[in-house]
């Protein structure tokens, strides 16, 4: 267990690293290591990375704490976007939920403000986005940077292996024991099905993680970075929305039509949408307070004695 | 709450019993654990425990000595102490207000 813990203090940040490893090394060999020390840590990790201008001795620019809260906004939109698509799903057969949209309109509504709040989020998110990566390319076809070129090329390439194996798997991933809609699917089917949501999973995750690591390695404008703040506040807030309206369609379809089954309208997607939201919400009060110059960790404020690394 | 303490997050309340562990003197990670679960009863992981020394370094409410055999001690600064005292004399407020209003009821 102790071996484990110490392992999983290499997802800590550098810096924080460089500060705490030793001494935090030292309280663990004194304490008793648990499954909750664990688990205590990863959220420790977590946290560190997102607040990473709060290492002690480490100054960093105003353009880079925007930058960070702008890739977390990022990760978010994602995160939320696949329970958002999901909720978006009304399983077979429809009838059932064209009868209920008509008995009870409001099912229809929220439904209706989910999916935009959706579409809005997803504009925000491409008019603030777009144009950061356009410069991270431009930068990288420029400057050639091996390590950011692997990363741009990552999302097109997990998506290219997605799409191979999904032409020459669909076929194959449906068949069932018996000619029936109802019948089970083969075991080679659910098989082929359970690699198809891998994949799914490993390319979104992937290519989130790669463009990540692009931007995070990129120099790009202050003006620029400013500029995605506006959006990013949009999609923040339209994501917000899209959460109460995916909870309001929950608490409709549960209490009037519970015979209707919308994919995503559970509890499991509305969670991840809340995650998503939340830590947008997060990243977008850090941005917005580096952008104002509001003192937080970035300045000289509450630094150490000694000499700071400039990050 | 004052506004700099609310900053702190779900970090809130372990930085208060940091700071009055380090209120009776300059202490490591380990002692600080030893001490807050021998005076409140509050046991917490060392992840918690670095988490709320990194935001209370930063804010310079403490701040940490040479190290000793690899392990930091730490030590309340002025600030903190003031920051303390603040805390501390909000809190007693609230148990003079619940102290009152129970009395009433």
């Amino acid at each position: 267990m102790l071996r484990l813990a110490r392992g999983l203090l290499r997802l800590y940040p550098q810096a924080w690293r460089a500060r705490y490893e030793a001494e935090v090394t030292q309280v663990l060999r004194q304490t008793r290591v648990t499954g909750w020390t664990l688990l205590d840590f990863l959220l420790g990790a977590l946290d560190a990375r997102l607040h990473s201008d709060m290492i002690p001795g480490r100054l960093t620019s105003m353009a880079h704490r925007i930058r960070t809260s702008e890739i977390t906004i990022f990760c978010a939109f994602m995160v939320y976007g696949l329970a958002w698509a999901a909720s978006r799903f009304v399983e077979d057969p429809l009838p059932p939920w064209e009868h209920a949209t008509e008995l009870h309109p409001e099912i229809l509504w929220s439904y209706r403000a989910m999916d935009a709040a959706g579409v809005v989020a997803t504009l925000a998110f491409l008019v603030g986005g777009l144009p950061i990566l356009w410069s991270v390319i431009r930068q990288t076809a420029q400057a050639r940077k091996g390590r950011v070129v692997v990363a741009l090329l990552a999302p097109v390439v997990l998506s290219a292996i997605f799409i191979v194996y999904l032409l020459l798997a669909a076929q194959a991933s449906t068949a069932r024991v018996a000619p029936s809609l109802d019948a089970n699917l083969t075991p080679l089917a659910f098989v082929l099905q359970m690699i198809l949501i891998l994949l799914f999973f490993v390319t979104v995750g992937g290519g989130v993680a790669a463009v990540s690591y692009a931007v995070a390695r990129s120099d790009l404008s202050e003006r620029l970075l400013r500029f995605a703040l506006a959006p990013a506040v949009v999609a923040t807030v339209a994501m917000g929305a899209g959460l109460v309206a995916t909870v309001v369609m929950s608490v409709f379809i549960t209490t009037e039509a519970p015979n209707v089954s919308v994919l995503g309208a559970g509890p499991v997607a509305i969670g991840i949408m809340l995650v998503g939201v939340a830590l947008a919400v997060s990243a977008l009060r850090r941005g917005l307070r580096a952008a104002h110059g509001d003192g937080g960790a970035g300045a000289n404020d509450g630094a150490p004695a000694g000499s700071p690394s400039v990050a | 709450m004052p506004t700099e303490f609310a900053d702190l997050g779900r970090y809130t309340d372990v930085s208060l019993l940091i700071l009055l562990s380090l209120a009776d003197g300059a202490k490591h990670g380990y002692a600080m654990i030893e001490d807050i679960a021998q005076f409140s009863g509050t046991s917490f992981e060392p992840g918690t425990l670095y988490g709320a020394l990194m935001r209370l370094e930063r804010k310079g409410w403490i701040e940490a000595l040479p190290a000793d055999d690899r392990r930091h001690p730490y030590r309340l600064t002025a600030v903190g102490a003031g920051a303390l005292r603040q805390q501390l004399a909000t809190m007693r407020q609230i148990v003079r207000t619940g102290e009152l209003r129970q009395a009433l009821t």
